[in-house]
């Protein structure tokens, strides 16, 4: 069920990047569906070889991306990671603490994409930070949403044994 | 302690993804199952929807424009060999004259999800003709170019891609002025390096330069939005804003020159 609900991220992000409304930041920096999808990864695993789940939704991202192969598998594995290290410190399971957390673990996400592309390419321009931290900001309000959506459909429940905050 | 090594384990994964990601240059050799299940699930029914026809019909609209895009393609190959037998045979001189470009239309099915980088992938590749480096157009307006294909796929770099570099000429009213034109982002190029002998102004119009084999000369680019010369050295900043609407494509034409 766990591959279904990866598929099912990574085709619901992608069919609402090919139909976002044209204005400016829901076509340059949409939400992400896959971000959050990863961060939830992270707060639902319950040891870090269930983390291969969101390296898995990376791999898929890279097909849809104009980046080489590795760049999202990375991305989305290291942003999981901080979410499986971060949420002992998440106070509870409210949705306040699950857009709080999105949101640093979305800005990380950010800084992390911006050293690949540094590495790469010798620096990023074109405003692509500020894009990357707009995706942040927006991806942190649909993860109420998101987290709702896969708690309740139970797509991840089978794969993912923790409910996120016994683990230290 | 176990945990610890788990962790290790882990981090190490992440490692060997980094690494990948920055050294790697090419895509993955699965993308190209991914335009045939967009254009299964998406593509048809949105053009049964804008023609108003059945499913079937759809379908079989699909088909046919994947088999005249296949068939033009060896339309082209073999008005290629004829010309190459016919200069071995000493029947023609070299053809200097400009062929029209062969327009191969495609659907966008990936916009680009790194926030870092500009662009999309289309539904068609070296099956129908596509190389690296052509241009891909709405209309006579360039939208981006080329820079992988797989068999049934290919990825475009925008026009505004911060990586993106080409020559242009802006037509101003004493004439044209040659520059370089650099992806600033956001919808937007910039035009660095036109020297400070014409007078460029807001509303004139960019266009591609002749001389690159693969890519046509005179392809409308945009328009200069502003012109400031910022460090005063006689170097003009030119901010061009891209002719086409650039998200709202669904449909895009590449064109093949037939030149390599």
């Amino acid at each position: 069920m766990a591959y279904i609900g990866v598929f099912l991220a990574v085709f619901f992000d992608n069919t609402f990047r090919l139909f976002a409304p044209d204005s400016m930041w829901m076509q340059e920096a949409p939400p992400s569906v896959m971000l959050v999808t990863s961060i939830y990864i992270g707060f639902r695993a319950g040891n870090t070889r269930q983390l291969g789940f969101a390296v898995l939704l990376g791999v898929l991202a890279d097909c849809f991306s104009v980046s080489p192969i590795g760049n999202f598998a990375f991305l989305y594995g290291a942003t999981a990671y901080l979410a499986l290290r971060i949420r002992r410190y998440v106070p509870s399971d409210a949705l306040t603490s699950h857009v709080v957390a999105s949101l640093f673990c979305g800005i990380m996400y950010a800084f992390l994409g911006l050293l690949i592309v540094s590495v790469r390419l010798g620096g990023a321009g074109g405003g692509g930070l500020s894009r990357a931290l707009v995706q942040a900001v927006m991806s942190a309000s649909l993860a109420p949403f998101v987290f709702g959506i896969w708690d309740r459909t139970r797509f991840f429940r089978g794969a993912l044994r923790s409910r996120g905050y016994e683990f230290a | 302690m176990r945990r610890f090594r788990r962790i290790d384990r882990y981090l190490l994964v992440l490692a060997v993804l980094f690494v990948i990601a920055v050294l790697n240059p090419r895509n993955l050799p699965g993308e190209e199952v991914l335009p045939t299940v967009y254009r299964q699930l998406i593509h048809k029914p949105l053009l049964a929807q804008a023609a108003g026809a059945t499913h079937r019909e759809a379908i079989d609209l699909v088909k046919l424009r994947a088999e005249l895009a296949r068939s033009q393609h060896q339309v082209a190959e073999l008005k290629d060999q004829l010309g190459k037998a016919r200069q071995l045979a000493g029947l023609t001189a070299k053809s200097t004259a400009r062929r029209r470009p062969r327009p191969i239309d495609g659907w966008i099915y990936a916009v680009e999800t790194n926030p870092y980088r500009v662009g999309f992938r289309i539904d068609v590749g070296q099956a129908v003709g596509v190389r690296s480096g052509m241009p891909v157009v709405v209309g006579s307006a360039l939208m981006g170019t080329v820079t992988s294909v797989d068999k049934h796929g290919a990825t475009v770099r925008r026009i505004d891609d911060p990586t993106m570099r080409m020559e242009v000429k802006v037509l101003s009213e004493e004439g044209a002025l040659a520059g370089i034109a650099v992806g600033a982002g956001d919808r937007e190029m910039e035009i660095r390096l036109v020297r400070k002998t014409g007078r460029v102004r807001p509303g004139d119009k960019v266009f591609t330069m002749m001389g690159h084999a693969i890519m046509p000369g005179d392809l409308f680019v945009g328009e200069v939005s502003s012109v400031e010369d910022f460090n005063e050295d006689g170097v003009l900043e030119i901010r061009v804003t891209p002719a086409v609407s650039l998200s709202s494509w669904a449909e895009v034409t590449v064109l093949d020159t037939g030149r390599k």
